[in-house]
């Protein structure tokens, strides 16, 4: 499933039609995932409702994602047709000192076995920049969730598959995407590769400060964490709303990348 | 390590540092580069488009050269907008003699479909804001979105018709760089004020 052997020389002007064979046959392709329900990790409590609130199953519409997260080969082509978005070039206001780290130069990956390893390193100001070149966006935190839910699916193994995945150390390197299994709607690595990036990363923070400063809600305040879930045994849930709010745009870290969303096909 | 960085970190900040606790980036030393139009860090560096209050069509660095205080929120909001709006005219009541001039009050919109233009133009004659000092902005989708990424004010649409997000007051250096900010609503906007009179 590794890359093909095309130089790196050659990839700084390669479109995607050179990107190697893995690549080549996944870059860009994306799965439509149709319309359904589903039930939010975390419930919404208005700020100054009285009482508990039902978790609600919610409605998702049809959209586009990505099979598989993007690559360093793929972004690789963005860079090289924007410039801005280059390490040597990038403001700091859209992404911190640790911006695509792990590659060598502006336009140059480690070797060849990053070609198809998942990008990380990435700000969401530079995720989202890449998602709109291709005219997609990045997934909401809704659509990711219900993509990963799968409708159901497998849960119990997706779940462990998550846990196996907070317990085992990190790698020095990252493993090359599609190499998990494909989920029921087609999709692969959603969870044990890397984290990824939503549109809405920041929309589980706001409870502590924008719920009524003399209310009672207790949910997802220290302590109140579990009352606020729909399902408090769902502990890779728990992690991935934990981990969302604890983001910033400009923030990037090692196991953190991301994949595109687009409109109903 | 990052993975499980995250796992810890997540947990601990959650319950002992709340949920802005990591990565301060906003507040690293910055390296100021006059010549610059745009310094590396300022927010004027992005693009999108605005409507004022009195229908002008602007971008963000048209707040530029003066220091900023600057807000989300949305007009229809009812628990804590009101609070948010009342600390920065707390602020601009208690400025120095002389400096109502050299400082501008910013309020953007997140509700992209409610709040036109002219609700935002009913919204700041309500409050008396002196439109020479108060400015109020409504943008589309992507331009909320994205200012409120750069300002790391967390929103989501609460499922009545409005929004949940958080409350933070930004305060802008005149090159549109972030030089404070104001988390939760406070009994007073102290700091917020006294950093303000540092620019002043």
């Amino acid at each position: 499933m590794r890359g093909g052997r095309i130089g790196l020389a050659a990839v700084a002007l390669a479109a995607f039609a050179a990107l190697g064979p893995r690549a080549e046959a996944s870059a860009g392709v994306m799965v439509a995932i149709p319309a359904g329900l589903y039930t939010p990790f975390q419930r919404i409590k208005p700020s100054n409702a009285r009482g508990e609130v039902a978790t609600a199953q919610q409605p998702v519409g049809a959209f586009r994602l990505d099979v598989e997260p993007v690559t360093n080969a793929e972004f690789l082509v963005f860079v090289t047709a924007h410039p801005e978005w280059r390490r040597s070039k990038i403001r700091p206001l859209f992404a911190d000192e640790r911006y695509l780290r792990r590659w060598t130069e502006d336009l140059e990956l480690a070797d060849e076995a990053a070609r198809d390893e998942p990008v990380t390193n990435i700000s969401w100001f530079a995720a989202e920049a890449y998602c709109k070149a291709r005219g997609l966006r990045l997934p909401t935190t809704d659509q990711w969730e219900y993509a990963l839910a799968d409708q159901g699916r497998d849960r119990a193994a997706v779940r462990a598959r998550s846990l196996e995945w907070f317990a085992r150390p990190n790698d020095a390197r990252l493993p090359a995407v599609g190499e998990g299994p494909a989920n029921g709607f087609g999709l692969r690595d959603m969870v044990g590769l890397i984290w990824e990036w939503t549109l809405d990363f920041g929309a589980y923070a706001t409870t502590a400060e924008s719920r009524d400063p003399n209310g009672k809600d207790s949910a997802f305040v220290c302590g109140g964490a579990a009352a606020g879930a729909s399902d408090p045994t769902d502990y890779p849930g728990f992690m991935r709303f934990s981990m969302r709010a604890s983001l910033k745009a400009d923030y990037t870290a090692d196991n953190l990348g991301f994949r595109c969303a687009g409109g109903a096909p | 390590m990052i993975r499980r960085f995250f796992a810890v970190a997540t947990l601990l900040g959650a319950c002992a540092l709340g949920p802005s606790f990591a990565h301060d980036h906003m507040h690293h030393d910055a390296h100021l580069d006059e010549q610059a139009q745009h310094t590396d860090r300022s927010i004027y560096n992005l693009d999108s488009n605005w409507t004022t209050e009195d229908g002008a069509t602007v971008s963000l660095d048209s707040l530029g050269g003066q220091p900023v205080v600057v807000a989300m929120g949305y007009t229809t909001c009812k628990d804590i907008c009101p609070a948010i709006v009342a600390d920065m005219m707390w602020v601009e009541k208690h400025l120095p003699a002389g400096a109502a001039g050299r400082v501008k009050f910013a309020f953007f919109s997140i509700d992209s479909a409610v709040d036109t233009p002219a609700k935002l133009k009913a919204y700041a004659d309500e409050h008396g804001f002196d439109p020479q000092i108060w400015t109020l902005f409504h943008g589309d989708e992507d331009a909320v979105r994205e200012l409120a990424a750069a300002l790391g004010v967390g929103y989501r649409a609460d499922g009545r018709g409005g929004f949940d997000h958080a409350a933070v007051i930004s305060l802008l250096n005149s090159k549109g760089e972030i030089l404070y900010q104001q988390r939760g609503v406070k009994a007073s906007s102290e700091e917020l004020l006294n950093k303000l009179k540092e620019l002043l």
